[in-house]
């Protein structure tokens, strides 16, 4: 039997479950600074990686359904090599990748049939010569784009807790501590080491995996493009 | 997944938009060997744990092969673990070894881990085949690809213009220099040092520009091994 659904109903039940999915998203740290950018992600699964490069240049970190981020993070990188290809490796830009990236999820949100993006968010980020230039985008659930150039967490630094849609005060106040310690003077080393010892952030360091990268702006310099993304756990 | 199986299609569609825009009346009817080409070699050394890459500079322009270049590098590193010397039409070989690099970077970026060589081999054999047509059309690229793999180490492939690939256990030649091979015949040897290869290298193209007139310009040396590629003299090794 058939059931009509008013649209604004249908949107908010996809909306709220889109949030239920995040409501238990791993915590996210992205850290710009003169030196590069840092980013740091919890995983659950011990043998798949959370964070990717896109391009040389641009790494991408997915929240939500690890299928939907799959299918997301790959777009992206295929999207990438395109440009790379028809034009340069310093042309492929972050802005012009996320406009695909941001139609996906939106058509996703939006069309009822479009189901494996469902309920995924991504945070872009793109390393350049100088920090200024750095693009770094945060986008929802609905494909909005948010760019943001200071430290930020996202997700949730305790998922696996119930919290009924309710904001997290822990959140809250980590994202406080996160921008008053945020210094971008501060080399990546240093930065790894202040946020293990903070009592917020220590949880990251202590879960199953972690998974640190840098993005080093040196190498942008130099035009070394393949020795700007490095793994370092 | 569509948009990852497709991507083989969207790496070989220069290729193919190449094949369909071609003139018919060009189709088949140019001499090969109208096409004069280069010298490109590439043999083990070190009991087969490296293997020295080498090719002359010279890029020849028309049938009384005038010099459009002296030194134009046909070495070319794909990545790491893997280096691809071209011969024959200049500007289809940068094009062909230009698709394989963006495809082996993009596949390992998407994989999150190595390609093996074979896969390596392969593609590149598909962008020969899908190219047939521009070679039947006067326009042939044949190329040696040198490999190390972890699992099977150093290896050596040598490709013709229609595709197929044979893989060589001790060197592999090709271009209008090949008529130098005697000399590698006689004086390779597997227990060659490193020093000795690359300075068996550079005898080998001096000894293949004085009997080809295609063969010249500057000489261009890279060295694969376990650690992976290395430019002799910043991949120019000049006389």
């Amino acid at each position: 039997m058939s059931e009509f659904v008013e649209i604004s109903t249908s949107t908010r039940r996809r909306e709220e479950e889109s949030r239920r999915i995040l409501d238990r998203a791993s915590p996210v740290i992205v850290w710009p600074a003169e030196e590069g950018i840092l980013v740091i992600a919890t995983n659950r699964d011990k043998r798949e990686n959370r964070i990717h490069s896109i391009y040389d240049r641009i790494a991408c970190v997915t929240l939500g359904t690890f299928s939907g981020g799959t299918i997301l993070w790959q777009h992206a990188a295929f999207r990438a090599s395109s440009d790379g290809f028809n034009l340069s490796k310093g042309d492929v830009s972050c802005r012009i990748i996320i406009r695909d990236t941001s139609a996906l999820l939106s058509e996703s949100f939006h069309g009822l049939r479009k189901g494996p993006l469902f309920g995924v968010e991504a945070i872009f980020v793109e390393v350049d010569e100088e920090r200024e230039s750095d693009y770094l985008a945060y986008l929802n659930f609905m494909g909005f784009v948010n760019t943001f150039d200071q430290a930020r967490l996202f997700g949730r630094l305790d998922p696996d807790v119930d919290r009924n849609g309710d904001r997290d005060e822990l959140k809250d106040s980590a994202e406080r501590k996160l921008s008053e310690i945020w210094d971008p003077t501060r080399s990546l080393s240093d930065v790894i080491e202040i946020l293990n010892r903070e009592e917020l952030f220590r949880g990251i360091f202590t879960s199953s995996r972690v998974e640190i990268v840098t993005m080093d702006r040196s190498a942008v310099k130099k035009g070394e493009f393949n020795r700007v993304f490095k793994r370092t756990a | 997944m569509r948009v990852y199986t497709h991507f083989d299609n969207i790496a070989l569609a220069p290729i193919r938009e190449l094949v369909a825009s071609m003139p018919r009346p060009l189709n088949g009817v140019v001499n090969l060997s109208s096409w004069h080409g280069t010298t490109i070699a590439a043999f083990l050394v070190d009991n087969g744990r490296s293997i020295v890459a080498v090719s002359d500079g010279k890029v020849s322009e028309g049938q009384l092969l005038y010099a459009a270049s002296l030194d134009f590098p046909k070495v070319i590193e794909v990545d790491r673990s893997t280096v691809m010397l071209i011969a024959g039409a200049a500007g289809f070989a940068v094009l062909y070894s230009k698709i394989l690099k963006n495809w082996v970077e993009t596949m390992e970026r998407v994989r999150e881990e190595r390609l093996s060589a074979r896969a390596k081999v392969n593609m590149l054999s598909r962008i020969l085949r899908e190219s047939l047509p521009l070679a039947a059309s006067g326009f042939p690229v044949v190329a040696i690809l040198a490999t190390f793999d972890k699992r099977k180490g150093a290896r050596i492939f040598l490709f013709t213009p229609d595709g197929s690939n044979v893989r060589r256990k001790t060197y592999a030649i090709l271009g209008s220099g090949k008529v130098s091979e005697a000399s590698l015949l006689d004086n390779w040897r597997a227990d060659m040092s490193r020093e000795e290869g690359i300075g068996y290298a550079k005898k080998l193209i001096r000894t293949a520009a004085q009997l080809d007139t295609a063969t010249g310009g500057q000489i261009f040396i890279k060295v694969l091994d376990e650690n992976g590629v290395e430019s002799v003299d910043g991949g120019r090794a000049s006389e």
